[in-house]
């Protein structure tokens, strides 16, 4: 780990630290008072734990010759070296998608999706192997209804789909002004190569979703995002595995992505979004007539807790071990995740099952797994983690519980812990099978830091400007580069919060990076931030130091807030990968 | 529009002679966050309006609140003067430009004074109104906006489209003929989408590659 001297001894020019406001802008005209419509206007009560968890189908590949027009090369960075193996076709939708049985809920809720469901089908992708066999190129085709025809009326029917941490070239990557609108599809080109051909920048759990310049938010709470999973000789999908080296981690019915959205709906059981939602009845009253209507920037809050776009959903497990793979969907809630059952062993032993066996960060598989009682998750951060469920008994029953509190408005955590915190869903426990899964000592070593590829230093501040979110005092403007990085060299990038309140989860495209030091200090070797990572959340007046790199493609990409209403709200940036040479 | 006639404001009326406050949304407009208070507004072209009803329902929206006094210290106008250019052809049927002032000084006649020194095409229109409706409309979109005592004039543009009820944001001194782009954006669809197979939208075929996106061009 780097220390603080190692960083200070880079020593190199400051001149990107210019042009940066001297006076934080963040005690100045936050809007107060502001009233989320889940405080006015409550969603209509739904029994928790009656509805089944949506256990999302894998992608099924369809033939090269399903492709009409075929793909062309000659619109891929390094298409040919890297051919995919599978090949898909996504639709996107709009459809009813029930989010619980009971009424309103049951007559469906009117979402967008792919091919009928959200999230989205899981894709299975394998890293290239040594006979360049792996990689994806997913084809998708947008069939939403044209503006004005949209039964999701605040969401924007042109989309652009990002494959969230994929190592992929700018065309591919899903970045916000690579959109398409109805009778439109876009080709992605994803090579699946570990960055710099180093087998340990390999990841693993990965999710898309919009990234629609101005209505990233809206489009994904719509219900546009999904799984990718990616798996090679050790992450390898078979918890039997014979092979040397063969991680054998829960797999196959095991092995469950979950995503979390919380969601706001209004009596008619219709997504609510906080800015401008017109009702579905036109004769209905207002709940609250001349109550604070606003407009939000700060962040969209739902009081109603899915996981896989399922109200509070139960999951039949085995007494046994399963991998989970835990998304934070957004759009600004921030989770402290922990375990509690309710056994029939008693508290004591019931606690030895309540925890988590963490095997990733952001979707890194680590050094080692780290148990931990409970995980944090900023929007778009994600975990990989198992559960032991042997440790309770057939009948037993054991919540996921969220015991951070959110400021009302959304803009970030209020720092308390609720003491019975929120149930986001229920395991019940069942006799296993057997278990022939295995928690590995040994998973994927860090990357190391070379300060030697370091070119440049770079300051980012985030902070707020009456209503917009800003960094370094700039809205997002995609024809302006805010920075040229020199293809195959190393950054050291500051994050620093100028806001004393609220927090911004940063997310950077395309390459992992790692923590140098927060607020001067490194991360602890078991802490599960000392990862290769691509969100941060950056708390009130956080500054963290970043090594980061960029190899392999040249092109436009972005680093924004990933609490998507400040992102469509204009924090964001766009950085562009460039020759050697050619950078700023 | 409701009514043709001038407003009848007593030089250096805080005040504005009107039917009372901001009225309840109408019932088209109700549930939950897509509430616009109706309030009345004044133009600098002397006309009087309904917010939600004459300026809101099914037009494509540009809204900003600016002060004459703040035009010192960041020239939104200047800025959305520039935007207004590149709606041309647009402007004043389909898109309209509200420029509201937060300033109770800025009365109908100075604002159209005020509007005077830019090139203001149809469509575009200068705004006054109670000041409490102001702060309702301000409130109503981002409430952070009030508050400046004419010092300082929002960066924040709201643009949407208020029959769909899709609303998006950008700062005024953006780009101007990206802003356009942006507010077409939100424009309802003339038809059906054409039947047949999908068109490529992108990535188009690499090459020397200066442009902001990888669309077909
Ligand atoms: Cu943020």
């Amino acid at each position: 780990m780097a220390t603080r001297r190692d960083v200070l001894k880079v020593g190199l020019a400051s001149a990107a630290y210019s042009g940066v406001p001297k006076t934080a802008q963040s005690n100045l005209l936050f809007p107060d008072g502001f009233l989320p419509s889940w405080i006015y206007d409550p969603s209509p009560p739904a029994t928790p734990f009656v509805a089944p968890l949506f256990e999302m189908p894998v992608a099924q590949p369809v033939p090269l010759s399903a492709l009409n027009p075929a793909p062309d090369p000659l619109r891929h960075q390094r298409y040919d070296e890297f051919p995919p193996e599978k090949y898909y076709i996504q639709r996107i939708q709009e459809f009813l998608w029930q989010y619980h049985p009971e009424p309103p809920y049951n007559q469906g809720t009117w979402s967008w999706g792919f091919d009928g469901i959200t999230p989205g089908a899981t894709f299975h992708v394998n890293y290239r192997n040594e006979q360049n066999v792996g990689g994806a190129f997913v084809r998708r085709i947008n069939e939403l209804p044209p503006v004005g025809s949209q039964r999701a009326r605040f969401a924007l029917p042109s989309v652009t789909l990002h494959l969230h941490n994929g190592h992929q070239a700018s065309e591919s990557d899903g970045i916000p002004m690579d959109y398409f609108g109805p009778g439109e599809f876009w080709d992605h080109h994803y090579p699946t190569f570990p960055a710099g051909f180093d087998d340990r920048e390999k990841l693993t759990t990965l999710w898309y979703h919009d990234h629609r310049l101005d209505f990233t938010a809206p489009n994904v709470y719509a219900g546009l995002s999904g799984f990718t999973l990616h798996f090679d000789e050790k992450d390898s999908n078979d918890e039997t595995d014979t092979r040397a080296g063969a991680f054998r981690l829960p797999s196959g019915k095991y092995d469950v992505p979950l995503m979390l959205h919380d969601v706001k709906f209004d009596q008619n059981g219709q997504v609510v979004w906080d800015f401008f939602t017109p009702t579905a009845d036109p004769t209905d009253p207002p709940p609250v007539p001349n109550s604070d209507y606003s407009y939000t920037v700060n962040g969209m809050l739902g009081d109603r807790f899915t996981v896989n776009r399922t109200i509070q959903p139960y999951f039949r497990v085995e007494a046994r071990k399963y991998r989970f793979r835990i998304v934070n969907g957004g759009p600004s809630r921030f989770y402290d995740l922990s375990l509690r059952a309710d056994s029939r062993l008693g508290r004591r032993r019931a606690r030895r099952g309540e925890r988590f066996y963490v095997l990733s960060t952001d979707g890194n598989l680590l050094p080692h797994p780290l148990i931990k009682r409970h995980i944090t998750l900023g929007v778009a951060q994600r975990h990989d983690v198992i559960i032991d469920f042997s440790h309770f008994r057939p009948g037993d029953h054991v919540y996921l519980v969220n015991r951070l509190e959110m400021r009302e408005d959304g803009a970030g955590p209020t720092g308390r812990y609720l003491d019975e915190g929120d149930l986001i869903m229920r395991f019940d426990v069942i006799p296993s099978e057997g278990d022939p899964s295995r928690i590995p000592d040994h998973m994927r070593d860090l990357p190391p830091i070379n300060f030697d590829e370091v070119r440049k230093e770079r300051l980012f501040v985030f902070d707020y400007d009456n209503g917009l979110w800003t960094i370094n005092g700039k809205l997002m403007d995609p024809n302006r580069v805010d920075a040229a990085i020199e293809q195959g060299t190393a950054e050291i990038w500051t994050w620093r919060n100028a806001g004393n309140a609220w927090s911004h989860p940063i997310h950077s495209h395309f390459e992992e990076f790692q923590i140098l030091e927060r607020n001067g200090k490194p991360v602890p070797p078991y802490d599960v931030q000392h990862s290769r990572k691509d969100v941060l959340a950056l708390g009130p007046n956080d500054e963290v130091k970043l090594f980061m790199r960029w190899r392999d493609f040249l092109g436009k990409h972005v680093m924004h807030c990933h609490n998507v209403v400040h992102e469509d709200h204009a924090m964001m940036i766009r950085w562009d990968i460039v020759p050697p040479g050619q950078g700023d | 529009m409701i009514e043709q006639d001038k407003p009848r404001l007593p030089e250096g009326s805080r005040r504005i002679d009107t039917n009372g406050k901001a009225e309840l949304p109408p019932p088209a407009q109700a549930r939950g966050g897509n509430a616009f208070p109706n309030i009345p507004l004044f133009a600098h072209t002397g006309e009087r309006f309904r917010l939600y009803e004459d300026l809101i329902k099914d037009r494509i929206v540009v809204l900003h609140f600016f002060t004459i006094r703040g035009q010192k210290a960041f020239p939104s106008v200047r800025h959305m003067e520039n935007i207004a250019k590149h709606l041309k052809g647009r402007l004043g049927s389909e898109v309209f430009i509200y420029s509201v002032s937060q300033d109770i000084r800025d009365t109908p006649a100075r604002l159209k004074h005020f509007a005077a020194r830019y090139e203001v095409p149809k469509g575009w229109y200068f705004l006054t109104a109670l000041p409490e409706d102001v702060e309702a409309l301000s409130d109503r979109l981002q409430r952070s906006a009030c508050n400046h005592r004419g010092s300082h004039s929002p960066r924040m543009v709201h643009y949407g489209n208020g029959g769909v009820g899709m609303w998006g944001a950008f700062g005024v001194d953006s780009d101007p003929a990206f802003a356009a782009e942006r507010v077409s954006w939100v424009a309802t669809a003339e038809g059906p989408v054409p039947a047949g197979a999908p068109r490529r939208a992108g990535p188009r075929r690499l090459g020397n590659d200066f442009a902001h996106h990888n669309r077909e061009t």
